[in-house]
């Protein structure tokens, strides 16, 4: 590992709000040194390495939360394929969700994800979260919680088939609050959305799409602030994707259909209630359910896409409440088999490791923002909600850092993404924010300038 | 109205809560005389001893039977299964009937709490509550309390943890009152899904972890988990429990020197606490609490044979010592519950 000097760089920092020109040495995997101006006053540090960013935008590298995987491959990415997918995408840290085929939901899957990550080479940080309930499918009894923090999972999941039963759940998130650490819920109501593969709407209407009405989020969302409040859990209330479901949840929203009206009780306990967090898909910033109708099973999604009013709602949402708003790509390679299908027949999801980027500057980019608060929900949000060390360009923090250029197009060709997934959403679109170097511990992990990584000319 | 009683004179043992200190040491006073000079009356030679068990025991009604076997009772003993409970008797009249054919003390055992007073206050008898719903278990907290008395003299100033399903147990209720009574500090540790939520009003110190519960503590008490609570809803694992609120020996390491160990039985082996502190020679109270059940269980039958007005109730008017609070109790509740009965029978013959 070489130290090196990043020059010529605008450096952005979602913790802090800065945005200026300046440099920024790397040593020993750490950020050591970092000001406005041309060059260090005392010049070019011995041994380091020189990088010039040319006026590229310097933050710290995004964290992608509940990335899918299958360390055999069958299902999903490999941890080879998953961590070069992640660092072409300006990703240094995935956490890794249970998934139908990899439950992590007993103490040796999780420690066995750990040391994956150890022993096959790699710069990506890699973490766990584990179930709250097993088996995944229908979680009839409490995970190994103990057990399984213990083995190094940063946080749980909650399936929506947890909302199935809700004593159950409320013994779950008790449990798990011995461990202060949050539980990643979804708010898919099992009973209201079951058999709904789109957004209830005109369009589900015209294709005889059965759809997932808007309430299912506002019912799940509300529940689940409710007993996150009574058991006093810190909960991210997951897959939010309407004015419905920001409704449910207490945040800003815009008009929706479901008139309930919805107010917003200050609890009445001494001890504060921890605060609300939330996250969101990429695609239900990017997407709407006009694409739902080209039945192109690219777009077959969960949550499922929704209306234009539904996503722009999101979008206000998401920048109002920036630092507890977490957007994801939920990221899958789904396997070819399971998308080449029809619509209704296709498996739900997408790769997004390497669209998560130009999705969150895209979305942005409709609203007048600072760059730096609009990374935010994918790099300091995510850090401060799981106690993650980076997310800001201050000195000593690790060197986790991403180089892009805001304003360069590219298109998103499925064959030169580096996931094993093929079938995404984002196929064939021009997107804007193209990464040029992924710096993750001090080490070049990802260099657009290196021949193998040349991607296609916009 | 204040309990200024100094010598436990009652006709029932229903509830720690409503002895008083100098009552409590007096029984445990008679307990340890039956360990160590156990006199040879019998005071309840020619009174029928009726084991009321409609909650599965084998350890706490063997220890009654031969306390009261021991004091010359005659007795009988009436188990959930194959009792006309199962035919679909109610409680009352079960009671009723056992009452009727002449049971001068009744002990009772019952998954709903306040079937022991229900019983003292619906036939007048003599009645010790061994164990009543999650509710009071006041013998167990009295031998434990024994036990531990016979090693230290007193359990004044000790601090003593109580881990496991603190939410479901009467014995951490009673334990609880008792302790603090005799003028001991409690701490209690349990998964967040089986501590109660009034925890605070128990006057106990809440722990996050067993081995946090025992640091410095002059003894720890385990208690046993469920079985049916050990998967489903409350916890997911014996050894998921284990990890954090078993009593190990790593537990027993952060406690004084020399702490000793309590477990009212049966024990979960590997799950509430692990064979090396069930058998540890030095510090393992178990079988010590054993012993002292059946001395317990013989002292305070003892007392109250010799001491309660043991009239056959049936010949009374008034069923003494009812609790003002109960229904039951605020007036002639033998008759109304005769009446009751008739009159429910009468309205089923109307009916027919």
């Amino acid at each position: 590992m070489s130290d090196m000097l990043i020059i010529n760089a605008r450096l952005v920092d979602p913790a802090t709000t800065h945005d200026r020109m300046g440099w920024l040495y790397v040593r020993n995997g750490l950020i050591a040194d970092t000001d406005e101006g041309d060059l260090p006053a005392a010049g070019r540090p011995d041994g380091a390495v020189i990088i010039d960013a040319k006026g590229a935008v310097l933050a710290p590298a995004l964290v992608d939360v509940g990335v899918n995987m299958d360390p055999t491959g069958s299902h999903g990415d490999t941890w080879p394929t998953l961590q070069k997918a992640a660092a072409a995408g300006g990703v240094s840290t995935v956490i890794i969700a249970p998934s139908a085929q990899t439950p992590l939901d007993t103490p040796d899957a999780m420690a066995g994800l750990i040391s994956l990550a150890k022993h096959d080479a790699g710069d990506v940080h890699l973490h766990g979260l584990a179930p709250l309930t097993t088996p995944w499918n229908t979680g009839e009894n409490l995970a190994e919680l103990t057990l399984l923090h213990h083995a190094g999972a940063i946080g749980f999941v909650s399936s929506g088939n947890d909302l199935r039963d809700l004593h159950r759940l409320r013994q779950a998130m008790l449990y798990a609050g011995q461990f202060n650490t949050p539980i990643l819920a979804s708010v898919r109501e099992p009973n209201l959305e079951t058999g709904a593969i789109a957004g209830s709407g005109d369009i589900a209407h015209r294709f005889g799409l059965p759809g997932a009405p808007t309430v299912a989020e506002h019912i799940a969302a509300s529940t689940l602030h409710a007993l996150a409040q009574d058991t006093q859990t810190p909960l991210i209330l997951d897959g939010i994707s309407t004015n419905a479901g920001l409704a449910g949840a207490g945040l800003p929203h815009g008009d929706h259909t479901a008139a309930i009206r919805h107010t917003t009780s200050a609890s009445s306990t001494d001890t504060p209630a921890p605060p609300l967090r939330w996250a969101t898909p990429a695609t239900a910033l990017m997407f709407n359910d006009i694409d739902t109708g080209t039945l192109d099973p690219a777009f077959r999604l969960s949550p499922p896409l929704r209306s234009e009013d539904d996503r722009t709602g999101l979008v206000d949402a998401v920048y109002a409440s920036t630092r507890n708003a977490i957007i994801r790509s939920q990221h899958w390679a789904a396997p070819l088999h399971t998308k080449r299908q029809l619509f209704a027949e296709a498996a739900p999801g997408a790769p997004g490791l390497e669209t998560l980027l130009s999705a969150v500057l895209s979305t942005a980019s409709q609203l007048d923002i600072a760059l730096a608060d609009a990374l935010a929900p994918v790099t300091t949000t995510p850090r401060n909600v799981y106690d993650l060390p980076g997310g800001s360009l201050k000195v000593g923090e690790p060197a986790d850092l991403v180089v892009f250029d805001p304003h360069a197009p590219w298109v998103c060709r499925p064959d030169a993404l580096h996931t094993s997934g093929r079938i995404t959403p984002f196929a064939g679109r021009r997107l804007l924010g193209m990464v040029k170097a992924t710096i993750i511990g001090g080490h070049l992990a990802w260099d657009a300038m290196s021949p193998q990584n040349q991607a296609p000319a916009a | 109205m204040s309990n200024t009683a100094e010598t436990f004179a009652r006709r029932s043992l229903i509830s720690i809560d409503r002895l008083n200190r100098l009552e409590a040491l007096d029984i445990i006073a008679a307990g340890a005389r039956e360990l160590s000079a156990p006199p040879t009356t019998k005071p309840l030679k020619g009174r029928t001893v009726c084991l009321a068990f409609f909650e599965d025991s084998t350890r706490t009604r063997t220890s009654f039977e031969l306390a009261a076997k021991r004091l010359g009772g005659d007795v009988v003993t009436i188990t959930n299964s194959g009792s006309s409970a199962s035919k679909g008797e109610s409680f009352y009249d079960t009671i009723q009937t056992l009452a009727a054919m002449g049971v001068d003390l009744f002990i009772v055992r019952h998954r709903a709490a306040g079937a022991a007073q229900a019983v003292a206050d619906a036939t007048g008898a003599m009645v010790v509550n061994a164990g009543d719903g999650m509710h009071q278990h006041p013998t167990q907290a009295l031998l434990d309390a024994l036990t531990l008395t016979q090693h230290w003299g007193s359990v004044e100033g000790k601090t003593i943890a109580i881990c496991g399903d603190i939410a479901h147990s009467r014995v951490a209720r009673s334990n609880s009152i008792l302790l603090q009574m005799l003028g001991a500090r409690v701490r209690v540790a349990a998964p967040p899904t089986l501590a109660p939520r009034d925890l605070e009003s128990w006057g106990v110190t809440p722990c996050a972890s067993a081995r946090l519960a025992a640091v410095g503590a002059d003894a720890v008490m385990a208690l046993r988990l469920q079985h049916e609570r050990m998967r489903g809803a409350d916890l997911p694992s014996g050894r998921d429990y284990r990890q954090n609120f078993g009593v190990t020996l790593d537990v027993m390491a952060a406690a004084k020197p020399g702490a000793l160990v309590l477990h009212p039985g049966p024990v979960n082996r590997g799950v509430e606490i692990d064979d090396a502190v069930v058998d540890h020679p030095d510090i393992s109270l178990i079988t010590n609490q054993v012993e002292a059940g059946v001395a317990l269980r013989t002292g305070v039958l003892r007392l109250m044979a010799e001491r309660a007005d043991v009239q056959a109730p049936l010949t009374t008017g008034e069923p003494p010592e009812a609790t003002p609070e109960t229904t039951l109790g605020k007036s002639n509740a033998k008759a109304k519950a005769k009446e009751l009965s008739r009159s429910t029978r009468i309205s089923a013959a109307d009916a027919a």
